[in-house]
């Protein structure tokens, strides 16, 4: 029996990547990050006829704006969310703590060489990445780029009695240049390179499917992530032969 | 004093009454029917679109929208109560070019007297020695025979077309008030941010450097107060219209542009060329029998 089932996907062996938390949060994003590009583009190219005709599906100037902001708003919610959680999670492993998402942890340098030397095709060996490559680490990283000079720049143009109090019109001038060069960075950036690695690539085409399950197959975890599955293995084997490593639930990998 | 000569007064009063209650909307009916049967004369050449004629080498149309002259503010008014000259057919006092124009709007007053005292304290009613008339006459911002109330969206003074108007003359500031949210906002339809007139006025409209402007040094945080919660000193400070270029008040934002301009041509052109070489990649893994 087992052996016939076992080409059905649901019983091949899957990893979970992200946790519930990890989903919301890119499920936030996402939806908001369009939403604000639907709302926002309209204003920096407001002299094309698709600025017009997406201005009054969302009712008009004014209203434009109040959904923009809303969108703003609900991103800000979102990170706080984000560091919420991480920063729970970072208190309650305070003990064993490892962030792998900084790029210098375990194993990015290497699999950073063995990428580039494997594309350019200097070498057969398939890069070993580890939880995150270095891919992920640059969008990770990135959005706290962009909340900074996207958001830090929103709040100022929400707020502009406070702005002119203490900021001069130049620097509020260019900043607010800075928002919309920055978005349309941001949207030209998801647009090509986060789409082509989770929708157009070969390997996860129509659609990587780890931001609505959070499960990541055995295949795919050898591929993408060689160096995490062997750390896992490790772990899971210390944990078999009864070791002090305390083994964690299944296969569940840091916050 | 006798019974009949009572009765006979009571009579007269009553008939005095009656003709005073029906008389006076029976004469405003007629103005209203004197008015039309003088536009249909006027229209029966006028209302013809391809009515024309030559003038300083160029061809001007004679055609006037009747549909838009209808439904404007003046439209149930004969076309002789501005155009006062006109008295005969062939028109013989007809004027043309800038006499018409000056013509025409030297009869607002007459109905706009309270207007008119205000025109005359702005900077658009001084004689301008370049075209020897004033700055700007009453249609030049109103438009002539499609003058709205504000409310209505075609209306030249609407909220939303104010800019486009003011641009006819003042096309430079334009393309600076173009880079500010308030006029984004308003050429997309919104209500509520500053068009041109918010902060400079209108009909007694002055420049930055005279003391009662609106827009002067001490006036300025008040105009701005108008929508924003407080006059703060600071809304007086900078420039409000810059242009982008590399030095003067749009410097900064000028550097800034061309900053996130290479940052984004860099940063998508640099994953642009990653792609390729990942899926060259792909391409020989696919062709040898043992690989993923």
């Amino acid at each position: 029996m087992a052996e016939i089932n076992a080409d059905f996907p649901q019983n091949k062996p899957v990893y979970q990547r992200w946790n519930i938390h990890h989903r919301l949060t890119h499920i936030g994003i996402f939806t908001m990050f369009i939403l604000c590009s639907l709302t926002g583009l309209p204003i920096k190219f407001h002299h094309s006829g698709w600025a017009k005709g997406l201005a009054s599906f969302f009712g008009g100037g004014d209203k434009l704006l109040q959904w923009h902001i809303f969108g703003g708003i609900m991103l800000f919610a979102v990170a706080f969310y984000h560091l919420g959680y991480s920063g729970i999670f970072a208190i309650k492993n305070r003990h064993n703590l490892e962030i792998p998402i900084l790029p210098w942890s375990k194993g990015t340098w290497t699999a950073l060489k063995q990428y580039f030397s494997y594309q350019l095709g200097y070498s057969d060996e398939h890069p070993k990445f580890g939880r995150y490559q270095w891919k992920e680490m640059f969008d990770y990283w990135a959005v706290f780029w962009g909340m900074a000079i996207i958001g830090g720049s929103g709040l100022l143009m929400w707020f502009p009695e406070f702005t002119m109090q203490y900021f001069p019109k130049w620097f509020v001038d260019a900043y607010r240049w800075g928002h919309s060069d920055e978005a349309v960075l941001a949207v030209s950036f998801i647009a090509t390179w986060h789409l082509y690695n989770v929708h157009f690539q070969p390997d996860f085409f129509p659609v990587s499917w780890v931001w609505w399950d959070g499960n990541i197959s055995l295949e795919n975890m050898k591929l993408e992530h060689g160096l995490e599955l062997e750390m896992l293995m490790e772990k899971q084997a210390q944990a078999d032969k009864g070791t002090t490593v305390t083994p964690s639930k299944g296969f569940p990998t840091s916050g | 004093m006798g019974k009949n000569k009572v009765r006979l007064m009571f009579m007269i009063a009553i008939t005095i009454t009656v003709v005073l209650l029906i008389a006076p909307p029976g004469f405003a009916e007629d103005l209203l029917q004197k008015s039309a049967r003088i536009n249909e004369a006027c229209l029966r050449c006028h209302g013809a679109q391809g009515l024309k004629t030559k003038f300083d080498g160029k061809t001007v149309s004679l055609w006037v929208d009747e549909e838009k002259y209808k439904n404007s503010m003046h439209g149930t008014m004969p076309c002789i109560y501005c155009h006062t000259n006109i008295t005969d057919y062939p028109h013989n006092n007809a004027l043309t070019g800038a006499a018409l124009t000056a013509q025409v709007n030297s009869e607002c007053r007459r109905c706009h007297k309270d207007m008119t005292a205000v025109y005359v304290k702005g900077i658009h009613s001084r004689i301008n020695p370049e075209k020897g008339r004033q700055n700007a006459y009453c249609s030049d911002c109103h438009g002539i025979h499609n003058i709205y109330k504000k409310e209505v969206a075609a209306a030249t003074i609407n909220h939303n077309q104010v800019p486009h108007t003011c641009a006819k003359c003042h096309e430079e500031i334009m393309h600076e008030y173009e880079l500010d949210f308030h006029a984004k906002s308003v050429l997309l339809g919104g209500k509520e941010a500053a068009s041109c007139v918010s902060c400079h006025g209108s009909h007694d409209i002055l420049g930055p450097e005279e003391k009662t402007s609106m827009v002067s040094k001490e006036n300025t945080p008040k105009t701005c107060a108008k929508c924003h919660l407080y006059p703060l000193e600071n809304f007086a400070n900078g420039k409000m219209h810059y242009s982008l270029e590399p030095t003067g008040d749009g410097a900064v934002s000028f550097w800034t542009l061309i900053f996130f301009t290479w940052l984004t041509i860099g940063t998508v052109g640099f994953v642009m060329v990653l792609m390729l070489i990942e899926l060259r990649r792909k391409w020989i893994n696919a062709s040898k029998p043992d690989s993923h």
